[in-house]
Protein backbone atom coordinates (compact mmCIF):
# COMPACT_ATOMS: atom_id res chain seq x y z
CA UNK A 1 0.00 0.00 0.00
CA UNK A 2 2.65 2.15 0.94
CA UNK A 3 4.33 1.55 -2.52
CA UNK A 4 1.66 2.27 -4.31
CA UNK A 5 1.29 6.18 -2.53
CA UNK A 6 4.63 6.40 -3.21
CA UNK A 7 4.60 5.55 -6.49
CA UNK A 8 0.97 7.76 -6.93
CA UNK A 9 2.89 10.43 -5.26
CA UNK A 10 6.02 10.09 -7.66
CA UNK A 11 3.33 10.27 -10.72
CA UNK A 12 1.63 13.48 -9.18
CA UNK A 13 5.69 15.05 -9.35
CA UNK A 14 6.47 14.01 -12.50
CA UNK A 15 2.87 15.47 -13.86
CA UNK A 16 3.70 19.12 -11.88
CA UNK A 17 6.88 19.02 -13.65
CA UNK A 18 6.09 18.16 -16.70
CA UNK A 19 3.62 21.34 -16.58
CA UNK A 20 3.94 23.41 -19.38
CA UNK A 21 2.98 26.51 -17.99
CA UNK A 22 6.11 25.79 -15.90
CA UNK A 23 8.59 25.33 -18.33
CA UNK A 24 11.11 27.71 -19.72
CA UNK A 25 10.11 28.56 -23.83
CA UNK A 26 11.72 25.92 -25.78
CA UNK A 27 14.55 27.92 -27.27
CA UNK A 28 16.05 31.05 -28.33
CA UNK A 29 13.54 31.99 -31.52
CA UNK A 30 11.23 34.71 -30.33
CA UNK A 31 8.26 32.70 -31.23
CA UNK A 32 9.11 30.35 -28.35
CA UNK A 33 9.23 27.62 -30.78
CA UNK A 34 12.88 26.56 -31.55
CA UNK A 35 16.67 27.48 -31.25
CA UNK A 36 18.94 29.42 -33.75
CA UNK A 37 21.99 29.63 -32.58
CA UNK A 38 25.45 31.01 -33.81
CA UNK A 39 28.48 28.66 -34.57
CA UNK A 40 31.07 29.36 -32.93
CA UNK A 41 33.71 29.48 -35.33
CA UNK A 42 37.70 28.86 -33.97
CA UNK A 43 38.60 32.04 -35.00
CA UNK A 44 35.80 34.02 -33.49
CA UNK A 45 37.12 36.47 -31.23
CA UNK A 46 33.49 36.32 -28.72
CA UNK A 47 33.54 32.48 -28.67
CA UNK A 48 35.02 31.50 -24.86
CA UNK A 49 37.69 28.45 -25.33
CA UNK A 50 35.37 24.98 -26.39
CA UNK A 51 32.21 26.86 -26.79
CA UNK A 52 29.97 25.75 -29.58
CA UNK A 53 27.58 28.49 -30.13
CA UNK A 54 26.97 31.67 -29.32
CA UNK A 55 24.00 33.68 -27.45
CA UNK A 56 22.12 35.81 -30.28
CA UNK A 57 22.86 38.88 -27.91
CA UNK A 58 26.50 39.16 -29.05
CA UNK A 59 26.88 42.05 -31.70
CA UNK A 60 28.23 40.40 -34.94
CA UNK A 61 30.82 42.96 -36.74
CA UNK A 62 30.34 43.99 -40.01
CA UNK A 63 31.98 42.24 -42.44
CA UNK A 64 32.05 39.14 -40.23
CA UNK A 65 31.18 35.90 -41.26
CA UNK A 66 29.56 32.70 -39.64
CA UNK A 67 27.21 30.10 -39.43
CA UNK A 68 23.93 29.15 -37.92
CA UNK A 69 22.04 26.20 -36.33
CA UNK A 70 18.47 25.64 -35.96
CA UNK A 71 17.42 23.21 -33.70
CA UNK A 72 13.41 22.83 -32.78
CA UNK A 73 10.04 21.47 -34.38
CA UNK A 74 10.01 20.86 -37.91
CA UNK A 75 6.69 20.73 -39.99
CA UNK A 76 5.74 17.70 -42.22
CA UNK A 77 6.27 18.20 -45.37
CA UNK A 78 3.47 17.74 -48.25
CA UNK A 79 4.96 14.35 -48.97
CA UNK A 80 4.70 13.42 -45.44
CA UNK A 81 8.20 13.30 -44.63
CA UNK A 82 10.08 15.63 -42.65
CA UNK A 83 10.05 18.84 -43.93
CA UNK A 84 13.97 20.24 -44.45
CA UNK A 85 14.81 23.69 -42.82
CA UNK A 86 16.68 26.83 -44.53
CA UNK A 87 17.85 29.35 -42.40
CA UNK A 88 17.72 32.80 -44.27
CA UNK A 89 18.20 36.68 -44.08
CA UNK A 90 15.52 39.11 -43.30
CA UNK A 91 17.10 41.37 -44.94
CA UNK A 92 19.59 40.55 -48.20
CA UNK A 93 21.43 43.74 -48.35
CA UNK A 94 21.77 43.60 -44.80
CA UNK A 95 22.86 39.80 -44.22
CA UNK A 96 23.89 37.86 -47.29
CA UNK A 97 24.11 33.84 -47.09
CA UNK A 98 26.70 32.33 -49.14
CA UNK A 99 25.74 28.42 -49.02
CA UNK A 100 25.62 27.65 -44.87
CA UNK A 101 27.90 30.89 -44.53
CA UNK A 102 25.87 34.35 -43.08
CA UNK A 103 27.90 37.02 -44.12
CA UNK A 104 27.05 40.72 -42.18
CA UNK A 105 27.32 43.90 -44.34
CA UNK A 106 24.96 46.94 -42.84
CA UNK A 107 24.93 47.79 -39.05
CA UNK A 108 21.50 47.04 -36.96
CA UNK A 109 19.00 44.87 -36.31
CA UNK A 110 18.61 41.61 -38.65
CA UNK A 111 16.29 38.47 -38.20
CA UNK A 112 17.34 35.40 -39.29
CA UNK A 113 14.15 32.78 -40.16
CA UNK A 114 14.10 29.15 -40.28
CA UNK A 115 11.24 28.62 -42.21
CA UNK A 116 10.44 25.10 -44.44
CA UNK A 117 10.90 24.78 -48.25
CA UNK A 118 7.31 25.36 -48.58
CA UNK A 119 7.61 28.81 -46.66
CA UNK A 120 6.60 28.08 -43.42
CA UNK A 121 8.20 30.01 -40.59
CA UNK A 122 8.63 27.84 -37.73
CA UNK A 123 11.09 30.48 -35.67
CA UNK A 124 13.49 33.94 -35.87
CA UNK A 125 15.61 36.03 -33.99
CA UNK A 126 17.02 38.84 -34.41
CA UNK A 127 21.07 39.70 -34.50
CA UNK A 128 23.11 42.99 -33.98
CA UNK A 129 25.53 44.18 -36.13
CA UNK A 130 28.05 46.29 -35.37
CA UNK A 131 30.90 48.32 -36.52
CA UNK A 132 34.53 47.57 -35.55
CA UNK A 133 35.59 50.51 -33.46
CA UNK A 134 39.08 49.13 -33.03
CA UNK A 135 41.06 45.93 -33.73
CA UNK A 136 43.54 45.31 -30.41
CA UNK A 137 46.49 43.07 -30.95
CA UNK A 138 47.42 40.73 -28.33
CA UNK A 139 50.28 38.00 -28.11
CA UNK A 140 52.18 36.36 -24.77
CA UNK A 141 54.30 38.48 -22.06
CA UNK A 142 57.42 36.50 -23.15
CA UNK A 143 60.50 37.81 -24.91
CA UNK A 144 60.95 38.14 -29.06
CA UNK A 145 64.02 36.83 -29.45
CA UNK A 146 65.74 36.47 -32.98
CA UNK A 147 64.96 33.18 -34.78
CA UNK A 148 62.13 32.71 -32.51
CA UNK A 149 58.33 32.67 -33.62
CA UNK A 150 55.59 34.45 -31.85
CA UNK A 151 51.72 34.24 -32.30
CA UNK A 152 49.63 38.12 -32.37
CA UNK A 153 45.97 37.62 -32.22
CA UNK A 154 43.63 40.43 -33.25
CA UNK A 155 40.16 41.35 -31.50
CA UNK A 156 37.54 43.31 -32.99
CA UNK A 157 35.74 45.43 -30.36
CA UNK A 158 32.72 47.74 -30.82
CA UNK A 159 30.69 50.33 -29.31
CA UNK A 160 30.67 49.73 -25.45
CA UNK A 161 34.13 47.73 -25.24
CA UNK A 162 31.72 45.03 -26.63
CA UNK A 163 33.84 42.09 -28.46
CA UNK A 164 32.25 41.49 -31.24
CA UNK A 165 31.84 37.96 -32.99
CA UNK A 166 31.92 36.23 -36.30
CA UNK A 167 34.77 35.08 -38.64
CA UNK A 168 36.84 38.20 -39.66
CA UNK A 169 39.18 38.62 -42.63
CA UNK A 170 42.43 40.53 -41.86
CA UNK A 171 45.11 41.56 -43.73
CA UNK A 172 48.66 41.66 -42.18
CA UNK A 173 51.22 44.25 -42.60
CA UNK A 174 54.79 44.77 -40.95
CA UNK A 175 56.75 47.88 -40.95
CA UNK A 176 60.72 47.51 -40.10
CA UNK A 177 63.25 44.69 -40.52
CA UNK A 178 63.23 43.28 -37.38
CA UNK A 179 60.15 40.88 -38.13
CA UNK A 180 58.62 38.89 -41.06
CA UNK A 181 55.17 37.68 -41.12
CA UNK A 182 55.92 33.74 -40.92
CA UNK A 183 52.04 32.45 -41.16
CA UNK A 184 48.50 33.94 -41.07
CA UNK A 185 44.97 31.86 -39.85
CA UNK A 186 42.34 33.47 -39.31
CA UNK A 187 42.57 36.61 -36.24
CA UNK A 188 45.99 34.94 -35.85
CA UNK A 189 49.68 35.79 -37.44
CA UNK A 190 52.99 34.51 -36.63
CA UNK A 191 55.92 36.63 -36.92
CA UNK A 192 59.62 35.39 -36.59
CA UNK A 193 62.34 37.89 -35.81
CA UNK A 194 64.77 38.12 -37.59
CA UNK A 195 67.51 41.08 -35.98
CA UNK A 196 67.43 42.89 -33.09
CA UNK A 197 64.76 45.80 -33.06
CA UNK A 198 61.93 47.62 -33.44
CA UNK A 199 58.65 46.91 -35.60
CA UNK A 200 55.28 47.60 -36.45
CA UNK A 201 52.36 45.19 -36.93
CA UNK A 202 48.95 46.21 -38.50
CA UNK A 203 45.87 44.03 -38.56
CA UNK A 204 43.51 45.66 -41.22
CA UNK A 205 39.88 44.76 -41.12
CA UNK A 206 37.61 46.68 -43.28
CA UNK A 207 38.12 50.27 -42.44
CA UNK A 208 39.44 49.10 -38.81
CA UNK A 209 42.99 49.07 -37.95
CA UNK A 210 44.66 47.35 -35.31
CA UNK A 211 48.41 48.40 -34.37
CA UNK A 212 51.26 46.37 -32.04
CA UNK A 213 55.00 47.75 -31.50
CA UNK A 214 57.17 44.27 -31.30
CA UNK A 215 60.75 44.66 -30.10
CA UNK A 216 62.80 42.05 -30.50
CA UNK A 217 65.71 41.11 -28.99
CA UNK A 218 69.28 39.35 -29.39
CA UNK A 219 69.19 35.46 -28.16
CA UNK A 220 70.69 35.31 -25.05
CA UNK B 1 -46.01 26.26 -39.23
CA UNK B 2 -46.40 30.15 -40.15
CA UNK B 3 -43.48 30.53 -37.31
CA UNK B 4 -41.17 28.09 -38.79
CA UNK B 5 -41.26 29.42 -42.74
CA UNK B 6 -40.76 33.30 -41.05
CA UNK B 7 -37.04 31.58 -39.22
CA UNK B 8 -36.26 29.55 -42.06
CA UNK B 9 -37.19 32.75 -44.18
CA UNK B 10 -34.95 34.99 -41.63
CA UNK B 11 -31.84 31.92 -41.75
CA UNK B 12 -31.71 31.81 -45.56
CA UNK B 13 -31.47 35.36 -45.80
CA UNK B 14 -29.02 36.01 -42.73
CA UNK B 15 -26.95 33.48 -44.73
CA UNK B 16 -26.99 35.15 -47.80
CA UNK B 17 -26.01 38.53 -47.07
CA UNK B 18 -22.90 36.81 -45.50
CA UNK B 19 -23.67 37.11 -41.56
CA UNK B 20 -21.75 33.77 -41.62
CA UNK B 21 -18.30 35.75 -42.37
CA UNK B 22 -16.66 38.46 -40.86
CA UNK B 23 -16.92 41.75 -40.41
CA UNK B 24 -13.41 43.45 -39.19
CA UNK B 25 -10.51 42.20 -38.03
CA UNK B 26 -7.57 43.46 -36.30
CA UNK B 27 -3.89 42.96 -35.85
CA UNK B 28 -1.96 41.28 -32.66
CA UNK B 29 1.45 42.08 -32.58
CA UNK B 30 3.15 37.91 -30.80
CA UNK B 31 6.47 39.27 -30.71
CA UNK B 32 8.20 42.21 -29.43
CA UNK B 33 10.92 43.66 -32.32
CA UNK B 34 13.87 45.61 -31.13
CA UNK B 35 12.91 49.00 -33.01
CA UNK B 36 10.21 51.38 -33.72
CA UNK B 37 8.02 48.77 -34.80
CA UNK B 38 4.08 49.51 -35.57
CA UNK B 39 1.43 47.26 -36.42
CA UNK B 40 -2.20 48.13 -36.48
CA UNK B 41 -5.49 46.85 -38.76
CA UNK B 42 -4.91 50.44 -40.27
CA UNK B 43 -0.66 50.38 -41.29
CA UNK B 44 2.72 48.87 -40.46
CA UNK B 45 5.30 50.62 -40.29
CA UNK B 46 8.95 48.34 -39.33
CA UNK B 47 12.67 49.10 -39.77
CA UNK B 48 14.68 47.56 -42.65
CA UNK B 49 15.77 43.74 -41.30
CA UNK B 50 13.05 43.59 -38.55
CA UNK B 51 10.90 40.91 -37.93
CA UNK B 52 7.55 40.68 -36.30
CA UNK B 53 5.17 38.47 -35.70
CA UNK B 54 1.31 39.02 -35.88
CA UNK B 55 -1.78 37.32 -35.46
CA UNK B 56 -4.84 38.28 -37.44
CA UNK B 57 -7.63 38.83 -35.42
CA UNK B 58 -11.48 38.14 -36.67
CA UNK B 59 -13.99 39.01 -33.72
CA UNK B 60 -17.07 36.96 -34.27
CA UNK B 61 -16.61 35.39 -37.31
CA UNK B 62 -17.10 31.86 -37.09
CA UNK B 63 -17.12 29.76 -39.92
CA UNK B 64 -20.65 27.32 -39.94
CA UNK B 65 -18.20 24.45 -40.70
CA UNK B 66 -14.64 24.63 -38.56
CA UNK B 67 -16.09 27.56 -35.94
CA UNK B 68 -13.21 29.06 -37.36
CA UNK B 69 -11.74 31.48 -40.21
CA UNK B 70 -8.40 31.35 -42.16
CA UNK B 71 -6.07 34.19 -42.48
CA UNK B 72 -4.17 35.04 -45.18
CA UNK B 73 -1.58 37.46 -46.10
CA UNK B 74 -0.31 39.07 -49.28
CA UNK B 75 2.50 41.44 -49.52
CA UNK B 76 2.13 43.54 -53.21
CA UNK B 77 5.93 43.97 -53.01
CA UNK B 78 8.22 40.85 -51.24
CA UNK B 79 11.32 42.75 -52.04
CA UNK B 80 10.03 45.18 -49.58
CA UNK B 81 7.69 43.62 -47.29
CA UNK B 82 8.20 39.40 -46.47
CA UNK B 83 5.05 37.50 -45.25
CA UNK B 84 5.29 34.04 -43.87
CA UNK B 85 3.00 32.47 -42.62
CA UNK B 86 3.83 29.88 -39.26
CA UNK B 87 3.04 26.77 -37.35
CA UNK B 88 -0.08 28.66 -35.56
CA UNK B 89 -3.26 29.51 -37.53
CA UNK B 90 -3.72 33.38 -38.58
CA UNK B 91 -0.21 34.24 -37.49
CA UNK B 92 2.33 35.41 -39.75
CA UNK B 93 6.07 36.74 -39.78
CA UNK B 94 6.18 40.49 -41.26
CA UNK B 95 9.77 41.14 -42.18
CA UNK B 96 11.54 44.58 -43.95
CA UNK B 97 13.46 42.98 -46.42
CA UNK B 98 14.41 46.68 -48.04
CA UNK B 99 13.24 50.47 -47.49
CA UNK B 100 10.28 51.25 -49.43
CA UNK B 101 6.39 51.13 -49.14
CA UNK B 102 4.20 48.15 -49.86
CA UNK B 103 0.57 47.17 -49.61
CA UNK B 104 -0.41 44.33 -47.39
CA UNK B 105 -3.40 42.24 -48.30
CA UNK B 106 -5.35 40.58 -45.75
CA UNK B 107 -8.16 37.43 -46.65
CA UNK B 108 -10.39 36.56 -44.57
CA UNK B 109 -11.44 32.87 -45.55
CA UNK B 110 -10.13 33.40 -48.88
CA UNK B 111 -11.63 36.73 -49.62
CA UNK B 112 -9.73 40.33 -50.23
CA UNK B 113 -11.04 41.85 -46.93
CA UNK B 114 -8.97 45.00 -46.56
CA UNK B 115 -5.38 46.33 -47.92
CA UNK B 116 -2.90 48.40 -45.54
CA UNK B 117 -0.18 50.22 -46.77
CA UNK B 118 3.58 49.16 -44.91
CA UNK B 119 6.36 51.40 -44.68
CA UNK B 120 10.06 49.77 -44.33
CA UNK B 121 12.10 52.35 -43.22
CA UNK B 122 15.98 52.34 -42.70
CA UNK B 123 17.75 49.96 -40.80
CA UNK B 124 16.75 49.91 -36.79
CA UNK B 125 20.17 51.45 -34.50
CA UNK B 126 23.66 51.14 -34.78
CA UNK B 127 24.50 51.05 -31.20
CA UNK B 128 24.34 47.92 -29.37
CA UNK B 129 20.93 47.52 -27.83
Amino acid sequence: MRSVSRLGMACFGLLLTACPSDQDPLGTGELGKGDLRVVCATDDAACAPGAESLDASVPLAVGASFRMTYDGPVPKSPAGGLSTMVLFSGSPAMLSKDEDQFIAWIPGSVAVLARTEQGTVTDFLHLFVSTIERVELDSSDEKFVVGKQKVWQATPWGPQDTVLAGSLAYAWEVEGTAVAVAATEGRSVTLVAKQPGEATLRALSGDAVGEAKITVEVAP
Amino acid sequence: MKQLCVLVSAWLALTSLGCSSYDGFDLERTTTPPGEVSVTSTSVVLPQGVAVGVRVLAPGAEDPDTGDVTAAMRSSNPVVLQIWPTTEQNTFVLCGGSEGTATITVLIDGQDDESIPAVVGTPQGATVP
